[in-house]
């Protein structure tokens, strides 16, 4: 069991959406989901908008609790790396670096020796200690990613980052992402893009409507989710 | 722990030099703005109602700047949830935090104020006391009640969204039932001991207490006032605790 990065059993949540006077109406988000990731392998997740491939990332990385099942990390560090929720914006790129550091669980003064290389990689240049309230969308994109690398957990969530910035930098990170992947870390990944899926995952899970449709080696399973997203003719 | 210590002060101070950087005044609106705030009720009820008469102001001050710290923390806090909602749902923060900032942020501020306080009263006439050396047990008291009470309010408020809307009124009538502008030992006889079950009443009168008249604290009063404090502190935080993965959902 120890090589074991991620158990998920039976993992099951609803979510209650207020009304006015107290009615309250549930919604399944997740049902059911039970799967077992070993250490150093990449999952990707596919599925429709709104099928719960977000929650899910959440649920693995601790944020929420299933209403029923199991989630075990195993004592792994895992983080989901998304692009700068949460930031503050007349806060400069270096200082706002920092604090996503230090949510993420690293101590100031690692951070702190970390800041160089996330300057460097951002490619930010002298914006780095300008606002990030005065960043471009593509700017804003590079600075999330560049962090996320650095902040460097055991398990990586990856949230629909891999399509960010211009091309350049779209080719750099993913070239970044798969050196991670390669020195056996443990990531899972959610995307649109089925080019970065089939280039770094060896699993993938493809959910439906908070369900598991189907699930097993690269494949296998993504010609099939392929076929079935075909538009019907 | 401690590093969730290290970012609350690190939030704090980014908070308050995010305030500075939006204005053309920076940093002296920290000491403007409270100074018109005090000046407006000054107005009122020193000029224009003619209240209180010899030490008015000191009076006065001494209820308010405490009070100011209180209110504008539990306003903050209550919407501090659902400010940094993004956050929540991307990282796993202990939720706790987010009312703690506010209250550091507005503890910053006050002590600030409190100095500036302490410098009128001495230029106003006052002599200090060996008294004032309790004051930072005193302020201590005080933030355990803000506190307290802040991430209380943080708490409900986004499983009971309605509480926003009474909160403001609550606080005025929690201002003028706090013995800020009228003395209450003045007050009728059969409503005082309803004031004694006010905590901020009493704590407002610490602070005249060891500043004003250079006299120790009922000691009495400064622990009960910190039991009550931790009370609150504790019953909050184990409510946080327990809904801290639940939180995630309901705020956002």
């Amino acid at each position: 069991m120890t090589d074991l990065a991620i158990l998920l059993d039976a993992v099951s949540l609803t979510l209650r959406s207020r009304r006015a006077l107290g009615r309250s109406t549930g919604h399944t988000v997740l049902k059911d989901i039970s799967l077992s990731l070993p250490r150093g392998k990449t999952l990707g997740i596919v599925g429709r908008n709104g099928a719960g491939k977000s929650t899910l990332l959440r649920i693995i990385a601790g944020i929420i609790k299933p209403d029923r099942g199991r989630v075990d990390c195993f004592g792994l560090r895992a983080s989901l790396l998304g692009l700068g929720a949460g930031r503050l914006p007349h806060l400069s790129g270096r200082d706002n670096a920092l604090m996503t550091g230090m949510l993420q669980g690293l101590r100031r003064r690692d951070m702190e020796g970390r800041l160089e290389q996330v300057q460097e990689f951002s490619e930010l240049g002298e914006y780095f200690d300008q606002p990030v309230s005065t960043y471009s969308t593509g700017m804003n994109a590079r600075l999330g990613f560049a962090t996320a690398l650095q902040v460097d957990p055991d398990i990586m969530l990856i949230d629909e980052i891999l399509g960010v910035g211009d091309a350049e930098f779209r080719l750099k990170s993913r070239k970044a992402l798969r050196e991670r992947i390669v020195s056996d870390k443990t990531v899972v990944l959610v995307s649109h893009e089925q080019a970065a899926i089939k280039d770094l995952c060896d699993w993938i899970l493809w959910i439906d409507q908070g369900r598991v449709r189907a699930i097993g080696l690269m494949n296998e399973v993504m010609s099939e989710y392929l076929e079935a997203m075909k538009p019907a003719s | 722990m401690y590093r969730y210590l290290e970012l609350i002060h690190y939030r704090a101070l980014a908070e308050l030099k995010m305030e500075a950087s939006r204005l053309y005044l920076g940093l002296l609106w920290w000491v403007v703005e409270p100074v018109l705030y005090m000046a407006a009720f000054y107005l009122v009820f020193g000029i224009l109602f003619q209240r209180g008469g010899e030490g008015f102001v000191g009076f006065l001050l001494c209820g308010l700047v405490p009070w100011k710290w209180f209110s504008s923390s539990v306003m903050n806090a209550s919407n501090s949830l659902a400010a940094n909602a993004a956050l929540i749902q991307q990282v796993y923060v202990p939720k706790w935090i987010f009312p703690t900032i506010v209250v550091v942020t507005g503890l910053y501020k006050f002590l600030v104020i409190l100095a500036l306080l302490m410098c009128f009263l001495l230029i106003y006439g006052y002599s200090p006391g060996v008294s004032w050396l309790v004051m930072p047990l005193v302020v201590l008291v005080s933030f355990f009640l803000v506190l307290g009470c802040a991430s209380l309010v943080a708490f409900i408020v986004p499983f009971l969204p309605d509480l926003k809307m009474i909160l403001a009124n609550a606080l005025v009538l929690l201002m003028f039932l706090s013995g800020i502008f009228y003395n209450i030992g003045q007050l009728d006889a059969a409503y005082q001991s309803w004031f004694d079950l006010n905590p901020l009443a009493h704590l407002f009168q610490l602070y005249r207490t060891v500043l004003l008249d250079a006299q120790w604290p009922v000691w009495n009063d400064l622990f009960g006032l910190g039991v009550i404090g931790l009370a609150l502190m504790g019953l909050s935080f184990s409510l946080f605790q327990r809904y801290d993965r639940v939180l995630p959902s309901v705020v956002g």
